[in-house]
């Protein structure tokens, strides 16, 4: 568990070296389109395989007793995970971050026990936290790009705004929706109106 | 000389109006504002504004048009201090020790110190552009794919100071970025690599959303409910100091003159613009630190150098597009067409033939510089206020803006999903101690690097000798290696 990335890593470089491999390889030039891509992947894998073997050494004398020496990739227990040493002043909790009434897993069942993975890889495969609402803010991301098309732009980030501030503690559910419409519509203007982007507009028009 | 005194009183005449200085003002607004919010681009800002220009004067549509043009690559930085989400890729150099700084209690002083840095590099820039235009242009023009190579393999050597503690860590996000270069067309044959099917990935990994996700999105995701300013919301030091304090400018000022030399150099370089210059000048800077400069944690210099070097990198910019009417990037090529539709051809005979005209350009250029200053330290004490708001506020505007921003740079739904991803991948970084600074570097010069080797193999029918008999290539790649070997012997010092 403790060697995770570096097994991602390498699983990665794998990966897109079988890719490169296939990629056609001109005789008359001298670097088709694979070779710089699989120099890339070697160097990857012997790179994630060193910081393996450097992770074992230091696991050997040291067994991750001191958090501030090891800022390390292991998912840290679930009693809260200690603040890196580059960001000091990470550990202040907001306001209003409290246990319990994850709306949006209420809400969209289902969306709790799928890790997203977006289309640009596997790099989705890190964070995983025994922590409980770790996954709430990214589910609603997930939800909110899946709604998107049908709910036009309007509606449907008015309801992600307002979902995610009760995600993150807000228990005022008028004043979350007036926020999210608010922003909503001066987004559409700026981006749609005055920007002229054109933005989905979903069933609502 | 008297002549020379002629042309400028003339310009001057031109330049120096209400209207002409009402434009700069309102320009660097609007530029500011577009240039904060990520997903609008200091090119959409130009390209929209060009069409309202139509009825005005010459003088005052070249001043709308700089003027968004300067305070959009200046607005991305307020963000990326303030909320670390950077508006532009340029700014994304700036939020490594803004941020740090900002969340130190420091928002107004690292507000004001990027606010100077960046007129300073913009004034250096364009006086460096009046003077010294043929001189660059010719250096600049120099550069085949050997210098361009080089270049990027200087630019990615520098990443042995950008990786921190673990130099391991910083050259395995390296690699990683080079590697998500290469997804995409290939940049000589054209055959798409590691597209999976996605035809949105044509392009390449899309770096505007992938700043996005790995900065703002992640910084969401990693504060989780306390907000992306979590920390911040008490106790911070709202005041925006006029000027930098003393200790700043005096600091900062070498680091600021040699950044702004540099960004408008590789400005003028077509085809590099201010995010390779941002990065070079802050990887150079924290290269350069002396022993107890903290880059990372909230370093003035760290500040300075990016900023300084951008703003340069736009009259960079400048100097072949005025000088020889080559556009280096997207925003300069819009400018030719808006030059052109008001009767200026920007070209060799420009300044030759319509020398106060010419002048005039650049003094609006100058002016550019100095109204994004006044504008920026107009509205740095109502940008320091948003910290006052609650973080969760803060936190939801900065996701939804980042999706929205994420799709509207190309209208394609997929590009959200690569900001998410990244969003992750950012987490995941900043759990396991890994730099994204490398990465990020890696994923700019990433294409530079392979596609100008592959084109010098090709140029010297696959001769690698052929850099060798490139003199400025062999300089760059010398300063690197020469760099790698200091930077390691430092590491290795520090650490025994």
């Amino acid at each position: 568990m403790r060697l995770l990335p570096q097994a991602v890593l390498l699983a990665v470089a794998a990966a897109m070296a079988a890719m490169a491999w296939r990629f056609p390889r001109d005789a008359g030039e001298l670097a088709g389109a694979g070779a710089f891509p699989l120099a890339l992947c070697a160097a990857l894998a012997v790179l994630a395989a060193a910081r393996a073997v450097q992770k074992a050494a230091e696991g050997g004398t040291d067994p991750s007793t001191s958090p501030e020496t090891v800022p390390e990739d292991s998912p840290c227990g679930g009693a809260g995970r200690p603040a890196l040493p580059s960001e000091p002043t990470q550990s202040v909790v907001g306001p209003g971050r409290r246990p319990g009434r994850a709306q949006d897993s209420r809400d969209r069942p289902g969306f709790e026990d799928v890790p997203p993975t977006g289309t640009a890889g596997g790099e989705g495969a890190g964070p995983s936290t025994p922590l409980g609402g770790a996954w709430r803010l990214p589910a609603l991301c997930v939800a909110y790009m899946a709604g998107l098309p049908w709910l036009g732009f309007i509606a449907s980030t008015a309801l992600f705004t307002a979902a995610l501030l009760a995600a993150m503690g807000f228990r005022r559910a008028g004043r979350a929706l007036a926020f999210g419409f608010a922003l909503a519509i001066v987004l559409h203007w700026v981006f749609a109106v005055w920007m002229q982007v054109p933005l989905p507009e979903g069933w609502p028009g | 000389m008297a002549r020379m005194i002629e042309v400028l009183r003339e310009s001057a005449g031109l330049v120096l109006s209400f209207d002409v200085g009402l434009c700069l003002l309102l320009g660097a607004l609007v530029g500011m504002l577009v240039g904060a919010i990520p997903g609008l681009t200091a090119t959409m800002g130009v390209a929209l504004l060009t069409p309202l220009t139509f009825d005005l004067k010459i003088m005052p549509a070249l001043a709308l048009l700089v003027g968004v043009y300067c305070g959009a690559i200046y607005g991305g930085s307020i963000t990326a201090i303030l909320f670390r989400t950077p508006g532009t890729p340029a700014s994304a150099a700036t939020l490594f020790d803004g941020h740090p700084m900002m969340r130190r209690g420091e928002a107004g002083r690292a507000l004001s110190i990027a606010a100077w840095s960046a007129a300073a590099g913009g004034i250096i820039g364009t006086l460096l552009l009046i003077f010294l235009t043929p001189q660059i242009s010719r250096f600049a023009l120099n550069f085949g794919p050997a210098e361009f190579f080089a270049m990027a393999v200087f630019g990615l050597s520098t990443i042995v100071a950008l990786s921190g503690e673990s130099l391991l860590k910083g050259a395995i996000a390296a690699v990683g970025g080079l590697l998500l270069a290469t997804v995409g067309m290939d940049p000589v044959s054209g055959y798409p690599r590691f597209i999976l099917g996605q035809a949105s990935l044509m392009e390449g990994v899309p770096f505007i959303p992938a700043l996005i996700g790995l900065f703002a999105v992640a910084e969401v995701f990693w504060a989780r409910g306390g907000g992306a300013s979590a920390g911040a919301a008490s106790g911070v030091d709202l005041r925006v100091p006029v000027f930098p304090p003393a200790a700043d400018a005096r600091r900062c000022a070498w680091t600021a003159v040699r950044s702004s030399v540099l960004g408008t150099v590789v400005g003028a370089a077509p085809g590099a613009g201010c995010d390779i210059a941002a990065f070079l000048a802050y990887s150079i800077a924290r290269q350069r630190a002396r022993p107890g400069e903290r880059f990372g944690e909230g370093e003035a210099k760290g500040i300075a150098a990016p900023e300084a070097a951008k703003s340069g990198a736009i009259s960079g910019a400048m100097i072949p597009l005025l000088s020889l009417g080559i556009p280096g990037d997207s925003v300069t090529a819009i400018l030719v067409g808006a030059f052109v539709l008001h009767g200026v051809q920007p070209g060799p005979l420009l300044f030759r033939e319509h020398a106060p005209l010419a002048y005039a350009i650049l003094g609006i250029v100058l002016l550019g510089h100095v109204a994004v200053l006044a504008c920026s330290l107009f509205t740095a004490r109502l940008m320091t206020k948003a910290l006052r708001a609650d973080p969760r506020f803060v936190a939801a505007a900065i996701l939804a803006l980042s999706f929205l921003g994420a799709y509207a740079i190309r209208g394609q739904p997929a590009d959200m999903a690569v900001a998410f991803a990244f969003g992750l991948l950012g987490v995941a970084m900043r759990r396991g101690g890994y730099p994204a600074a490398p990465l990020l570097l890696a994923m700019i010069l990433g294409g530079m690097a392979e596609e100008n080797l592959r084109r010098m193999l090709i140029v010297s029918s696959g001769n690698a000798a052929f850099l060798f008999t490139r003199p400025i290539a062999v300089a760059m790649l010398l300063v690197s290696a020469a760099s790698v070997v200091a930077g390691l012997l430092r590491g290795r010092r520090a650490r025994g």
